[in-house]
């Protein structure tokens, strides 16, 4: 394996989805000596802790040595925040992206220069790796799950989150609205879909007086699932449309003169005419930049 | 004489544009520097890709500053922005003893581009607030400054975050620049 295909290795990890600070998506900067993916915003106010702390690098822009690669091969950022916030209680002060970089600024130096929430024994996931140790996954926190399971009441049914399988952070009353905002277009399509059962805990604003459990892992495999039910039930929908609309061109009528390629081409137009229609008529945005399938091939 | 007087006059009479070009390794604070000297405030900044350009005005000489990434990769473009230039400012990270070997080799090799000849540089120890931060002294003999020849070099502490430091700095290298020029 040569190093582009190591590093898209590391970019793949299940930890490395997220911004370790702020939860953004796809993360392509990291903090060499703190062993962590950031986004590019949060990368900025990594610079600004100076580099006796956090030294920022580009994934894609600078080169990697051997050495970082070796670090951040056997590390991703449940790791090292396993390490960098193991005793931190309410994971809502963690920023979100549309926080002020102040706000941001703020937390990166309670948590990387003050260690405000680290266990002083221990070394950092880097230096372990640097001596040679080797660094685990965290566990899926077993221990904490029945507990808050036994303290808090469940959530009503219609507003549960599957909360078996992976880990999950501490609870929030927060609603979910970077992941909404972030696939706003998408979440519209999931709305527009009806039965698909995981839809709900994407669907989900926090009840009124319930506890909404924050769950990243669950929250991704979820969208996963969402992004492959909704392209397959689009396709779908497309076939039965284009099915209806191949009939109805076959019906029509055609003039005898008019030789193949211009009736096809007269087919495909019509199709696409009253696809557009038909999707303006039931009130979904005309977006045609979903599959080139509705362009006729000329 | 007269042609002293006539030099101060056009000196402050009209208007001159300079070029002047801001390089440096990434993260040594030339976005912050390029903001502060244009909106006199501290502006937080994402790491550059490319390029950022700005033009603003001291003492009557509108500058035009172009603040060039300092990525591993970018490094090597450096050299297309060398032509036309009038002052070359070199921003060093004082507090990153890690790094000043490199910054040292850039540094050189700008400074021995043909196209940067008899073009003044100025150098910002930049971060000058934080503790460990090196002195003057010490970053002269670390980036070997006196090796470089052929050309006028000035170093100056500076720190982005307050803006201070930057008008000394750029007050040399405007005047150096317009004392070669008229």
């Amino acid at each position: 394996m040569n190093t582009d295909q190591r590093v898209s290795a590391l970019f793949s990890k299940p930890g490395n989805q997220t911004c370790a600070d702020c939860n953004s998506r796809n993360p392509r900067w990291l903090s060499i000596p703190l062993g962590v993916f950031i986004c590019i915003q949060c990368s900025g106010m990594h610079r600004h802790l100076g580099t006796h702390i956090s030294f920022v690098r580009s994934a894609t822009l600078d080169k990697w040595t051997p050495e970082q690669l070796h670090i951040f091969e056997r590390l991703d950022n449940n790791v090292a925040n396993a390490y960098w916030e193991k005793h931190m209680q309410d994971s809502n002060l963690k920023p979100k992206e549309t926080d002020s970089p102040q706000k941001v600024l703020s937390f990166l130096r309670e948590k990387y220069e003050h260690k405000k929430w680290v266990n002083k024994d221990e070394l950092n996931p880097v230096q372990r790796i640097k001596r040679g140790e080797t660094v685990q996954q965290p566990k899926a926190q077993e221990d904490k799950q029945p507990k808050a399971q036994a303290m808090k009441p469940r959530a009503p049914q219609t507003n549960s989150i599957n909360l078996l399988d992976g880990d999950f952070i501490a609870p929030s009353s927060q609603p979910r609205n970077a992941v909404l905002n972030d696939d706003f277009i998408r979440f519209d399509l999931v709305v527009d879909v009806p039965a698909i059962q995981e839809t709900k805990s994407i669907n989900t604003w926090p009840a009124t007086n319930s506890i909404v459990f924050q769950e990243r892992n669950v929250e991704e495999r979820n969208f996963k699932q969402i992004e492959e039910r909704n392209t397959k039930t689009l396709d779908d929908r497309d076939k039965k449309i284009r099915d209806v609309m191949a009939m109805y061109n076959n019906n029509s009528l055609q003039s005898p003169d008019m030789n193949r390629n211009t009736q096809q081409q007269k087919q495909q137009f019509q199709s696409l005419g009253a696809l557009a229609a038909q999707k303006f008529l039931s009130g979904e945005r005309a977006d045609f930049g979903y599959s080139n399938s509705y362009w006729p091939s000329f | 004489m007269g042609a002293k007087i006539s030099s101060l006059f056009s000196r402050f009479s009209k208007r001159k544009n300079l070029r002047i070009l801001m390089i440096g390794l990434e993260g040594a604070g030339k976005t912050t520097i390029l903001y502060q000297m244009k909106l006199h405030e501290h502006m937080e900044s994402i790491p550059t890709i490319g390029f950022n350009v700005e033009t603003f005005y001291y003492k009557n000489i509108a500058i035009t500053c172009w603040d060039i990434s300092g990525g591993e990769r970018i490094r090597p473009l450096w050299h297309h922005y060398f032509e036309n230039t009038d002052g070359v400012i070199f921003v060093v990270d004082s507090n990153d003893r890690q790094r000043i070997e490199e910054a040292k080799e850039e540094l050189h090799r700008a400074s021995n581009d043909t196209n940067l000849e008899n073009v003044s540089f100025l150098i910002l120890s930049n971060k000058n607030d934080l503790p460990n931060a090196m002195s003057n002294s010490e970053l002269i003999d670390k980036l070997d400054l006196y090796m470089i020849r052929g050309k006028n070099w000035y170093i100056q502490n500076s720190c982005a975050l307050t803006g201070e430091g930057l008008c000394e700095g750029f007050n040399w290298l405007s005047d150096e620049i317009l004392s070669q020029i008229y």
